[in-house]
């Protein structure tokens, strides 16, 4: 196999949709949840008693990872690669990758911005801790701009046939 | 009492009747004495009440400025600001007589050209507020200092004084007049009896005659 | 100096922490409780309970203002710790040199907050051997010698240090890597001169003088200072009609209070953000503030003066 026909093979454009799928809307989360857990700490060494705020705060920016996962799931699906019998064209391939981009792009970059976010929410709890469901809205509103990424990415995969 | 060892002659009545009139003079001179110390311990006393009072006002006010400075600023930059005085002043002492009382007349020589030892760095106007007012109030610190000595001198003066008068007038002067009495009663009583004896004395030569 | 890059991301929990800290500064209600104490040892006591240490007033306060100091630096401030530690350099210096050249000890005044240990400065002046300090240390205690030399005059003295202070604030706000913080401390530099001006105008000194005891650094140029030095007593209010200070001529109230509360004000818009170290510096200035209000309470209750007058004292 050369260079080429291995680019140009479709399960190995798919399974490169899902893998950035995973790889990037994770790291994103990681990064938010990471930002958004190093303020907890913050917190919680003056104020021991809001951990369960800050927990709620710290795992907001983590669902951008699971959209990711949810993803690269249905691509896997799609093309047949848990059930066993793997069909799929190259042109299909392609378009299960360009299917991954928009949770693999949106959900990096907005899981870090909905982690500084966070990481602000958690500097509200830390003086008014009854504003936790202000600084919780805050968060999401980052959110949806995920779900929305994650919409593109499902309504793509759903519109296409894979016939092999 | 003293009359008793008083020797009743005549050369000591002449000699006491000097010696009251002399008591006299000079209990009127130290009464005179007397009354301008008074005079002039009252009216020094006045002015240093007066003086007094404003000093303390306004001491208590440089306080305040002082302690409002203190609060401002931390105690360590404070003290280091006021650590090496540029300004100084010298008191020379000199004194003044009043009804032959020696009293201190304090003359400063300050060198007003700047009073503020500090930088502006850490430190508070409210400082320079009361460096500058306690300046200030130095000159009149050392009037009221001078006052009030002057007071105190002159009342152990007057004290002295009233003493003496007291003496003279109470003491000596009756003493002497007693004395002088009693001399004088004394020289009565001696040429009363003087005058018996003689009598006495011409009877017995006039019954000798006749027995003769 | 190898320095890692600035990323102010890396302030996220230092922030935060600050946060949850802020609760404990005193602001307007804390600080009315101090007031409304019975005395002073009845307000100390208050502030024992709310986790304050140490025996005495001067203590409470020292011990606050070195945990502040150790705290801020162990949250990896220690950037803009420096241009606050400066000050406490140059306070040691003039204590050490005053000390020796008035045969005082003056040991007790030295404050250990500066950015040079305050063994090194004192061994250094003491000894005259001034390896260990920094250039324009060195060249500021040669200066203020010679200038001892000339006049004896301690404000003389006094002057050099606060330009070589000013100078070397400014050098460390240049290695500061963000901006906010520069902006507050060209403020407190335009503070410091506009505050001087005042002081000097009433003091009644030349032109030459204002130009000695200004700082460079402020917003205002130090050329500023100098061509109004003669404008007409009660005429401040109009020197300072074009610059951002206008505000606090037109109060009331004491200048240098209205000052401190409009660089305060500035400060606290400042603290707000999760990220960055403008956050560690705004807690900073907070803090500082809050211990120089309670050092105001405590004294003056102290002295007995009346919570009125007090209240009107206090900063930000």
């Amino acid at each position: 196999m050369t260079f080429t026909e291995i680019i140009t093979n479709g399960t190995f454009l798919a399974v490169l949709g899902a893998s950035i799928a995973v790889v990037f809307a994770g790291m994103g989360s990681a990064k938010g949840v990471g930002i958004a857990g190093e303020a907890a700490s913050g917190l919680i060494s003056e104020e021991p008693d809001r951990f369960g705020q800050a927990l709620i705060l710290q795992a907001l920016p983590g669902t951008q990872g699971i959209y990711g996962l949810l993803i690269a799931f249905m691509i896997l699906n799609k093309i047949g690669l848990l059930s066993g019998n793997i069909a799929v064209s190259s042109l299909e391939g392609a378009a299960l990758l360009g299917a991954a981009l928009p949770i693999a792009v949106v959900g990096y970059f907005s899981a870090i911005a909905q982690g500084r976010v966070s990481a602000s929410a958690i500097g509200i709890i830390a003086k008014k801790p009854e504003e936790l469901a202000k600084g919780i809205t805050f968060a999401a509103m980052v959110e949806t701009f995920a779900i929305l990424a994650l919409l593109a990415s499902l309504l793509i995969i759903n519109g296409l046939t894979v016939v092999g | 009492m003293a009359i008793a060892n008083v020797n009743p002659t005549r050369m000591e009545l002449t000699r006491l009747k000097k010696r009251l009139v002399t008591a006299r003079r000079g209990h009127k001179l130290l009464k005179d004495k007397r009354d301008e110390l008074m005079k002039q311990f009252l009216e020094v006393v006045r002015e240093n009440k007066a003086l007094r009072e404003s000093v303390e006002s306004r001491l208590g006010e440089v306080y305040d400025n002082f302690l409002i400075a203190s609060a401002i600023m931390s105690r360590q930059v404070l003290e280091q600001s006021l650590m090496f005085p540029k300004y100084r002043a010298e008191v020379d002492i000199k004194t003044k007589n009043i009804m032959s009382v020696n009293v201190p007349v304090f003359e400063t020589d300050e060198n007003k050209s700047d009073l503020y030892s500090y930088g502006f760095y850490g430190t508070s106007q409210e400082l320079d507020t009361s460096v500058n007012r306690l300046s200030g109030l130095l000159p009149d610190l050392l009037r009221l200092a001078e006052k009030e000595k002057s007071a105190q001198l002159l009342a152990v003066e007057i004290e002295k004084t009233r003493r003496r008068v007291n003496a003279l007038e109470y003491v000596m002067i009756p003493q002497f007049e007693d004395k002088i009495k009693f001399i004088k009663m004394k020289l009565d009583e001696n040429e009363r009896s003087s005058t018996i004896r003689l009598m006495k004395v011409k009877d017995m030569m006039i019954q000798e005659a006749r027995a003769k | 100096m190898a320095k890692t890059k600035y990323k102010e991301l890396d302030y996220t929990y230092a922030v935060a922490r600050l946060r949850a800290l802020e609760n404990n500064l005193l602001e307007a209600n804390g600080l009315e409780k101090l007031l409304s104490a019975a005395s002073a040892d009845e307000a100390a006591k208050h502030l024992q309970t709310i986790g304050w240490k140490g025996g005495n007033f001067e203590e409470m306060l020292q011990s606050e203002l070195e945990g502040l100091f150790s705290l801020i630096e162990s949250l990896g401030g220690g950037e803009f710790l420096k241009t606050q530690r400066v000050k406490y350099d140059y306070h040691n210096l003039k204590v050490l040199i005053k000390s020796e050249l008035t045969k005082q000890n003056g040991d007790n005044l030295i404050m250990n907050l500066g950015n040079i240990g305050a063994d090194i400065i004192k061994n250094a002046v003491i000894n005259r051997d001034y390896r260990l300090l920094s250039e324009d240390i060195k060249s500021a205690i040669a200066l203020a010698y010679e200038q001892y030399a000339r006049i004896s005059d301690a404000q003389a003295v006094d002057i050099i240090f606060d330009g070589a202070l000013f100078h070397e604030i400014n050098e460390y706000v240049k290695e500061l890597p963000e901006e906010k913080i520069p902006v507050l401390i060209k403020m407190q530099i335009d503070i410091h001169n506009i505050k001087t001006f005042i002081r000097v105008r009433k003091m009644g000194k030349s032109v030459g003088f204002i130009e000695k005891v200004t700082a460079a650094g402020g917003n205002i140029p130090r050329e500023f200072y100098i061509e109004n030095f003669n404008a007409p007593d009660n005429q401040d209010a109009g020197v300072f009609e074009h610059t951002p200070y206008r505000k606090v001529f037109s109060q009331d109230e004491n200048l240098e209070l209205s000052l401190d509360n409009m660089f305060m004000e500035e400060v606290k818009a400042t603290r707000f953000g999760a990220f960055g170290i403008a956050p560690l510096a705004a807690y900073f200035w907070m803090k500082e503030n809050e211990i120089r209000n309670v050092r105001i309470i405590l004294i003056c209750k102290n002295a007995g003066i009346s919570e009125e007058a007090i209240r009107s004292r206090l900063r930000g």
